[in-house]
């Protein structure tokens, strides 16, 4: 929202400017005085010369939009959207109403609203390439990603900036077209490859277009030149992984819950690489015991704490048991808990307890192959042969359908 | 002052001798050194990556000659688009031993150049004259050679009619084979172990950055493993289908032969590439059951489909139960199923230690021996991996021989370059074989690599510790005694080993059995059962030596 702030006040300052010069009419010398104030964000005092403008002009859609958005900032929305009607009414044709409406529908947060009136401004001639990248901004915040890669377009033939790159290659990326983003973030980073953004952008396109080796080149850079950007962190530890290079996945990983402990995804990962922790497994189980303390009514800090103890040493340890259920309590829908205990229990014996959790797991997740082998050992340790055979049939099934892409 | 400074640096010597001593490395328990040989596995590499270019380099180590010294063959490529061998190049090869660490290219006057793209090989005195015979797997083609006993050999492929194209799948594609009586009527059967439905004019393409690399199996349709039955005559019989062996298709890699469960018939575990493993329990008479699920053996703990490659099936934990060690793929680390005396298994791959060493490492080929005679077998394993364009760093693809040695009671500790092993650059390693062959009581590893001259690493382990070997002659069993287990008991240990030539990936070590004995100069007492049921016993039988033993009573 502070982008948004900031253009607040420049389209006031922008409104403004009409009325600098000579004495005005009462309209809009109070239309000046209302601006001016909202412009300071006195709201008291802006609200106060506003109203007075349009009780003197009542067709001014300029005064009617700056008093929508002082109502809005006021918290008196049903006013504020009063006002925009208003605004909408006397000047929908208006370039700079259009774009103070697109602004203040964006305060609403009607972002789709926002976008088209946005659109609109940056259509009229001269409105420059500034507006088309406000557009395409707008638009893809909207979620509408192709009138964002069109007002990219445009925003990038007026002018051949980085960020002019960058924003057309994220609207490439919403519309679903990667190898189009590429070469636009690529521009983007190479013309400011100082741009922590860009270099974050650039990185994480190249991973998800398979570019592990460049991507890996990109982010160990980008790493090294910001060392407390997390999501740069992040997915250093990814390409690290995609390089096979684990052990440096775990350390960047664990860099990644020191530098923001709040993201949920260094733990994932970490869950899923576990047993290339090595030397750090201990590090690895203290994160995960200090997520559970700060979220003791989370079932996933719980459930990879146990998954991390388990990779330790004395994967069969009570306590081990004792989280998997615990993870159990707090979301009883997640199938992984339900699979590892059972799996635990099956190695204890315990055949009727390790049927219930793995059947449940299946239950919850029927397309994973692993619990359905489980239960085939189960069955066939409990002399149900028939009930393993069935089992195992599936576990081939399901494994089968994973592995079998057809033709390469 | 010349007193004075000698008092000084008596005193730093005194200081600092011990905190000098420790900061020695210690000698490495398990060194080998490395000796070139005159041959270079040549598979044809081609630009458009055909599957067999990959899984080549059988590897066998065995006395052709009867002259009592270890000689070495290698099973070669060919052409890939004729699967002939139109060069010399390709030629197989057959290396004899002086004793004295020369061998001499023999295969001309042998006649094992061989003609097809071969990829393994399998020792086995198959009609029992006292002549190691040898069976050759390859490309939709495989040869039975029988040694002549003059240093020659002939090829008896179609009288022993064991290369017949399978009427469901054609021509298959074997990548290892193993000599086993199965029926204990004291004559060596085959199990020949195929790989994947293979066909250049349907081979799939998978680009890879920079182009083409090797497919995935799953781009390819399983096949089933053979098994022929010796009839005594020079001829088999295919029970391929009787037994129960063709019932289960799939990719195998390896076979390991061992009576897992005591029961006296000899049981077979085939590796698979990204599938369940097969345990085919020998159930008498040479009908067998598929129990590798039942036996907890099919998959890792995890029930992960891995790229199951080479496996050696011995003993590693000296219980007297033989346990399975395979490997794979980097990322899926290399299994080791403990036999848990109760007819299954229990995956100890982590708590071996096995797990995280072995987490980074492609490997093809284990064998599994006491390398540094301390009693505990180790395991020695060929790395290298399947692909040639991962899209990883190339060291990769390419990388160093491992030896891992048992600390005890199977944990593992990994010797690379410790070993000696890094003495050669890395390289895509792929079949090897076992055996003596300089008769130092140390055993040696010979080691194939894909465009690269093969490797003898001259085992120079230090410390004293002493050793025996057993050659054993059946008479009522089959003569090479494929199956026989050995006990061998010293004042500080118990150990257990199995007549097995079955190591590795693609090879065969067909020397004798070798035990290590530490500390003990000699044996308390060996215990041999015979595959006929005859248990013989010797007492006091002193150390540092070969022992050559045959089965008492009357002859088959």
């Amino acid at each position: 929202m502070k982008c948004h702030r900031t253009a607040v006040l420049a389209v006031v300052a922008w409104l403004l400017l009409p009325l600098a010069g000579p004495a005005q009419p009462p309209a809009q010398d109070n239309l000046r005085q209302g601006l001016v104030a909202l412009t300071k964000n006195d709201l008291v005092h802006a609200r106060e010369f506003l109203e007075r403008a349009v009780k003197l002009d009542p067709r001014s859609a300029v005064a009617w939009v700056a008093l929508a958005q002082t109502y809005l900032k006021s918290g008196q929305r049903d006013m504020a959207a009063k006002a925009a009607g208003n605004a909408e009414q006397f000047g929908a044709n208006t370039p700079p109403v259009q774009h103070a409406l697109a602004l203040f529908c964006a305060g609403t947060g009607d972002l789709a609203r926002a976008a088209e009136w946005e659109r609109r401004f940056a259509a009229t001639p001269g409105a420059g390439a500034q507006a088309a990248a406000n557009a395409a901004t707008l638009s893809l915040e909207a979620g509408q990603p192709e009138e964002a890669v069109k007002w990219a377009g445009t925003a990038l033939r007026g002018a051949d900036t980085p960020g002019a790159h960058h924003l057309l290659g994220k609207a490439y990326q919403a519309a679903g077209r990667p190898d189009s983003a590429l070469p636009e973030l690529r521009r983007a980073f190479e013309q400011a490859p100082a741009q922590e953004v860009f270099l974050s952008d650039f990185g994480q396109a190249l991973l998800e277009h398979g570019d592990f080796a460049e991507a890996l080149g990109v982010l160990a850079k980008g790493h090294r030149q910001f060392p407390k950007n997390a999501q740069i962190a992040l997915a250093y530890g990814v390409a690290c992984y995609a390089q096979r290079r684990a052990a440096e996945s775990v350390s960047a990983f664990l860099e990644v819950i020191r530098l923001d402990p709040t993201v949920e995804q260094p733990y994932v990962f970490l869950g899923r690489i576990l047993e290339h922790a090595g030397g750090r497994l201990p590090e690895v189980i203290a994160s995960y015991a200090a997520w559970e303390k700060k979220a003791p009514e989370n079932y996933l800090p719980v459930f990879l704490h146990a998954k991390a103890l388990a990779a330790s040493s004395n994967r069969d340890a009570p306590e081990i048991e004792t989280k998997l259920r615990r993870s159990i309590e707090l979301n009883g829908a997640f199938w992984e808990s339900h699979l590892e205990l059972g799996a635990l229990l099956s190695r204890h014996s315990k055949w009727p307890d390790a049927t219930r959790e793995l059947s449940r797991s299946i239950e919850l997740n029927p397309g994973q192959s692993r619990a359905h082998y489980e239960l085939a050992r189960v069955y066939l340790r409990m002399g149900k042969p028939d009930l393993a055979r069935a089992e195992r049939a599936e576990y081939e099934r399901l494994k089968s359908a994973e592995t079998d892409t057809g033709r390469p | 002052m010349r007193a004075a400074i000698t008092v000084t640096v008596g005193v730093l010597t005194a200081l600092l001798g011990p905190a000098l001593w420790r900061g020695v490395p210690a000698e490495p328990p398990i060194h080998f050194v490395y000796r070139p040989i005159a041959f270079t596995l040549d598979v044809c590499e081609t630009p458009e990556r055909h599957a067999p270019e990959t899984m080549a380099g059988g590897v066998a180590v065995f006395d052709y000659n009867n002259d009592g010294y270890l000689d070495i063959f290698f099973a070669n490529g060919a052409d890939i688009r004729t699967l002939k061998k139109t060069s010399p190049k390709y030629s197989n090869r057959l290396f004899a031993n002086d004793g004295k660490g020369h061998f001499t290219d023999v295969t001309e006057k042998a006649g094992l150049a061989g003609g097809g793209y071969d990829t393994a090989a399998a020792v086995g005195d198959y009609d029992n004259d006292g002549n190691e015979d040898l069976f050759v797997g390859g490309v939709h083609g495989n040869r039975l050679y029988r040694n002549n006993g003059d240093g020659t050999f002939t090829d008896v492929t179609k009288k022993a009619e064991i290369d017949q194209p399978d009427s469901e799948y054609g021509p298959l594609w074997s990548v290892g084979a193993a000599w086993v009586d199965v029926n204990n009527d004291g004559l060596l059967d085959l199990f020949v172990v195929n790989y994947l439905s293979w066909d250049i004019r349907t081979e799939p393409v998978c680009p890879t950055a920079g182009g083409r690399d090797y497919c995935d199996p799953k781009f390819y349709k399983k096949t089933p493993n053979q098994l022929f039955l010796n009839n005594g005559d020079g001829t088999f019989r295919d029970v391929s289908a009787e037994s129960g062996i063709r019932a289960h298709p799939g990719k195998g890699m390896g076979a390991g032969i061992a009576d897992f469960d005591l029961d006296g018939w000899m049981d077979i575990f085939v590796t698979n590439d990204k599938l369940d493993n097969f345990l085919f329990h020998n159930k008498g008479g040479g009908k067998f059951e598929e129990v590798a699920f039942e036996a907890n053996v099919a998959l890792r703990e995890d029930a992960e489909w891995i790229s199951g490659m080479g496996l050696d099936f011995r003993d590693i934990d000296n219980d007297g139960y033989p346990d399975i060690v395979f490997v794979a793929l980097d990322e899926e680390t290399f299994p080791i199923f403990r036999n848990t005396g109760k007819g299954d298994f229990a995956d100890v791959t982590r708590s071996s230690g096995m797990g995280a060493l072995s987490l980074p490492m492609a490997g093809y080929s284990p064998t599994v021996c006491d390398f540094d005679n301390d009693g505990w077998k180790d395991i020695f394993v060929t790395r290298g991996h399947v692909e040639v364009m991962l899209p990883v760093r190339q060291g990769q693809v390419e990388q160093h021989n491992t030896v891992f040695r048992n600390l005890g009671g199977a944990r593992f500790a990994a010797l690379t370059a410790d070993a000696g092993l890094a003495a050669q650059p890395p390289r895509r390693h792929r079949g090897s074989a076992v055996g003596d062959l300089n008769g130092d009581g140390r055993v040696d590893v010979v080691v194939s690599a894909i465009g690269a001259p093969a490797e003898i690493w001259m085992n120079d382990s230090p410390g004293g510790n002493h050793w025996l070997e057993f050659q054993l002659e059946g008479t009522k069993s089959n003569r090479d005694a494929i199956g026989a287990r050995i006990k061998v008991v010293t004042r500080t240990a118990t150990q257990y080993n199995h007549v097995s030539f079955s190591f590795g990936y693609a090879s065969s070590s067909a020397g004798p059995v070798h035990f290590g004995l530490g500390p003990d100069k000699s044996a308390d007492t060996v215990e041999i059962r015979w595959p006929s049921g005859v248990v013989q016993e010797l007492k006091n039988v002193a150390g540092d030596r070969l022992v050559r033993v045959k089965e008492p009573g009357p002859p088959r």
